[in-house]
């Protein structure tokens, strides 16, 4: 017999976007599917062994047959799940660095009607900022200032792939920046849609793994670039 | 100033004004082509024309003003390739993404014990 409380969770839908991360995904999923989520996997056209990974999974699952980037796989697993009836939409990386716990802090001001988006942050704590190692910590401190000139919103943490939208909020954002620009397009959205946002403390577990996978310097510069770009052509 | 620059500062800003609303449009890029190939034929005809509006505008040389018009033109061209180039992503895009929620698979359901 369903509790009332799994109804609830199910309606919450954990979108992951993933690129060839066979080593991980499994793990990252299964305490997602344990907590009872709805768990969506949106594989960007991995060319490993994900899709038989996965398969095995009781997650929903859609791949592109090219791969377009994180903000594409982003905007097709909300689309997925907005079909599907969701109330609550949570963005989780798939290579393990976010917790599955933290997704409960973050749907809270969502359930009680306090935001339309929610943003995790590393760094609201100060205990929690020796989580995050120095030298990414002054890279994304410098992500943060690009991101008030960018999108003109101040974040503690621009860069933090753990978010949860409302229904209402997912419906109104469509990401079009296709690779990593989205994190600042998202932002950009949100403050012209004047959607309602927090950001609530989350912690980051980094390994060797994931550190290897985190966001080159370089890659701050293709980013402007993209939303210059976004702004000239449209 | 010379006459070349009164010339070329407003081109330039009209070459980005006209390509700016249109972007992607297939007849300001087919008269752009059309104008360059004009242009080269008149000026592979009578070079001497090239040397004469050269020095009317305060250019140098023919050469010289055959090599500023020229770099407009393919700036201009490259530009709207580079539009076209972005139009035909997004469309890859919503091509993709369409593929994905068709074939798009439920959960399979573990059977309860």
């Amino acid at each position: 017999m369903k509790r009332p409380q799994d109804l609830d969770r199910k309606s919450v839908f954990v979108i992951v976007p993933s690129y060839n991360e066979q080593k991980v995904i499994a793990a990252t999923l299964k305490p997602l599917i344990e907590a009872g989520y709805s768990v969506v996997v949106v594989d960007d056209g991995s060319s490993d062994r994900t899709p038989s990974i996965v398969g095995r999974l009781t997650v929903h699952y859609l791949r592109h047959p090219i791969n377009l980037g994180q903000g594409a796989a982003l905007q097709t697993g909300i689309d997925y799940a907005l079909r599907k009836g969701a109330e609550i939409i949570v963005t989780f990386d798939a290579d393990g660095q976010h917790r599955p716990q933290d997704i409960l802090s973050l749907i809270e001001p969502i359930q009680k009607g306090e935001a339309d988006v929610v943003l995790g942050s590393r760094f609201l704590r100060y205990e929690h900022k020796k989580d995050v190692p120095l030298g990414k910590r002054i890279l994304l401190k410098g992500a943060i200032l690009v991101n008030i000139l960018l999108t003109g919103v101040w974040l503690s943490d621009a860069h933090n792939g753990l978010r949860a939208l409302s229904r209402q909020a997912a419906e109104q954002i469509r990401l079009r920046e296709n690779r990593y620009a989205h994190a600042s397009e998202i932002m950009i959205q949100i403050r012209n849609l004047k959607l309602k946002h927090v950001e609530v403390p989350t912690r980051v577990r980094y390994s060797n793994y994931s550190k290897s996978k985190g966001q080159s310097f370089w890659n701050a510069f293709n980013i402007m670039i993209d939303l210059l770009l976004r702004r000239i052509y449209k | 100033m010379k006459a070349i620059q009164f010339i070329l500062i407003p081109l330039v800003l009209v070459t980005m004004l006209v390509y700016l609303t249109h972007a992607r449009s297939r007849i300001v890029g087919r008269i752009v082509v059309i104008f360059i190939g004009l242009a080269a034929t008149a000026m592979v005809w009578m070079p001497e024309i090239t040397q004469r509006v050269a020095e009317y505008l305060g250019v140098g040389r023919g050469t010289d003003l055959i090599l500023y018009l020229g770099f407009l033109g393919l700036a201009f061209i490259c530009s709207m390739l580079f539009s076209q180039l972005r139009h035909q992503e997004m469309q890859l895009t919503g091509l993709t993404r369409a593929i994905a929620l068709i074939e798009a698979k439920n959960p399979s359901v573990s059977p309860e014990t």
